[in-house]
């Protein structure tokens, strides 16, 4: 599905590459994760795939065709939901269709699925703000799947909602990818949401980003949190931790 | 009601105290009181409401109307090209180092006693604060927002249309807010100056007769015009958006 081939990407204003003849693969279908200590330029990896950062050298394909040949490639969910509260959230919904000419009724309509989908259909002619963080996040998510791209990139985006909150989203997040068929990439840097979600995890070792340690998290789906008392996950767990803990200076 | 309390008191003791003073000075021409104003304005209402109000309304709304559109065009202008930012930036900001009262008349000069001069003046006076205060609404377009935009293959017309646009029209309800007093003023100043209505050019012929309250009544009308203005436009900003908290 999505291939990066020695890519290597420098912002203007360091003087290093954050990511440094980089080589990795997504499979179609599969959700995994990119995990990595805040700062380590696990966001640079989404934004050079969805081409709002140019990479400065390497390959980065998608289906065998280089991403920048290609429109709407991937879905690109953010870390807060930037709904836009002039928008209700129908027309919230709308705007990748919008922006990509689709016909108003068509919009309409696949809005009123993508809605009864996640489970808002009452909320259509409301605003953003009378949502509950939870909410704004289904419907932000909802929005990522318009775009109609088989890629969907979750860029953290569970980190500001409250424990009890982001655990139910956890699930419904991975109910929702099964019902869907995308190939999501999802960024934490929580060990513990990493694990439940995917089905790899892509550890950042070091920045600059050369490799990624790709680990299998022996579980299948569907899961469910007991799986997460098992020995092998909790060995798997401080495994990442130490890892993680590792690079982090005080 | 609570909360206008606080202004009230505050704008009552002013009031005590510019009678206790007024009485004190005890000389109308120099410092009228405010019920001598009130009086005389009572007394002047039907040339003040009926001729020089109009006068003043007129000269002050197509002026505010040709600084709407000249701000709009220069903000937008500003935000779509680096370089014209660059070039208008300078002469925007000299255009507000020239002393309004020493220019006005030379405008005068220019138009005569029309309307247009005070519209000149007006205009002079508030296409800035629309300017620079759209244009800030432009510029605090976040920048995750825009690339959330990019991220689903947004032109630049798409996100100036559906984010940029929407996102400043706080701005926007703010600059007129801003204007419409500065417009006023702008117009009195013009009719002030060089003119032969208006309740700038009233207060200037009640000044010659050394009327003190005569002086006092226009502005005092033109202050509770500009009130009514400002609250009328604060309410059609409630009903336009009131997601305006959110941003």
């Amino acid at each position: 599905m999505l291939e990066f081939q020695h890519v290597s990407f420098q912002y203007e204003s360091e003087d290093f590459n954050i990511i440094n003849d980089l080589s990795f693969r997504v499979e179609k279908g599969e959700f995994i994760s990119i995990i990595g200590i805040s700062g380590c330029g696990k966001s640079t990896i989404f934004k050079l795939t969805n081409g709002l950062l140019k990479r400065k050298s390497g390959a980065i394909l998608l289906d065998g065709q280089d991403v920048s040949s290609l429109k709407n490639a991937s879905g690109y969910m953010p870390q807060k939901d930037l709904l836009f509260p002039w928008r209700t959230i129908e027309k919230n919904l709308c705007l990748p269709m919008e922006i990509a000419r689709v016909p108003a009724e068509t919009q309409k309509q696949r809005v009123t699925e993508i809605l009864k989908e996640v489970g808002l259909s009452d909320y259509a002619a409301k605003y953003p703000k009378d949502l509950s963080g939870g909410m704004r996040q289904r419907i932000s998510f909802a929005r990522t799947l318009l775009t109609d791209a088989d890629l969907l990139m979750l860029d953290e985006p569970f980190s500001a909602l409250d424990a009890l909150t982001r655990i139910n989203m956890q699930e419904w997040l991975l109910k929702q990818w099964m019902h869907f068929n995308k190939t999501i990439m999802f960024i934490t840097h929580d060990v513990e949401e990493a694990i439940f979600m995917s089905k790899k995890i892509y550890l950042v070792k070091q920045t600059p980003i050369h490799e990624l340690e790709i680990i299998d998290v022996p579980m299948d789906y569907p899961r469910s949190r007991d799986f997460m008392t098992r020995p092998e996950i909790v060995e798997l767990k401080e495994y990442m931790i130490e890892q993680l803990r590792k690079q982090v200076i005080i | 009601m609570r909360k206008y309390l606080p202004p009230l008191i505050l704008f009552g003791l002013l009031l005590i105290g510019w009678q206790a003073l007024a009485m004190g000075i005890d000389a109308t021409y120099i410092l009228p009181s405010p019920v001598q104003v009130l009086k005389r304005l009572w007394e002047l209402r039907e040339p003040l409401v009926m001729v020089h109000l109009p006068a003043t309304m007129s000269v002050t709304f197509i002026g505010l109307a040709i600084s709407i559109v000249l701000g709009l065009a220069l903000a937008i202008a500003m935000d779509a090209s680096e370089t014209v930012r660059r070039t208008l930036y300078p002469l925007v900001i000299t255009s507000q180092t020239i002393p309004t009262t020493a220019i006005a008349p030379l405008f005068v000069l220019w138009f005569g006693y029309s309307i247009w001069s005070k519209v000149l003046v007006t205009i002079l006076m508030t296409f800035f604060p629309i300017t620079i205060t759209v244009y800030d609404g432009f510029q605090s377009t976040k920048r995750e927002m825009e690339e959330l935009m990019l991220s689903f293959n947004a032109s630049k017309m798409d996100i100036f249309l559906k984010l940029k646009l929407p996102n400043a029209l706080p701005y926007f309800f703010s600059a007129i807010k801003m204007a419409i007093p500065i417009s006023i003023i702008g117009a009195a100043i013009g009719e002030w100056l060089g003119a032969q209505s208006g309740l700038g050019y009233f207060s200037k012929r009640m000044l010659t007769q050394l009327d003190g309250a005569g002086v006092f009544a226009p502005i005092v009308l033109l202050s509770a015009v500009a009130m009514i203005i400002v609250g009328i436009v604060n309410i059609i900003e409630r009903i336009a958006i009131p997601w305006r908290k959110e941003l």
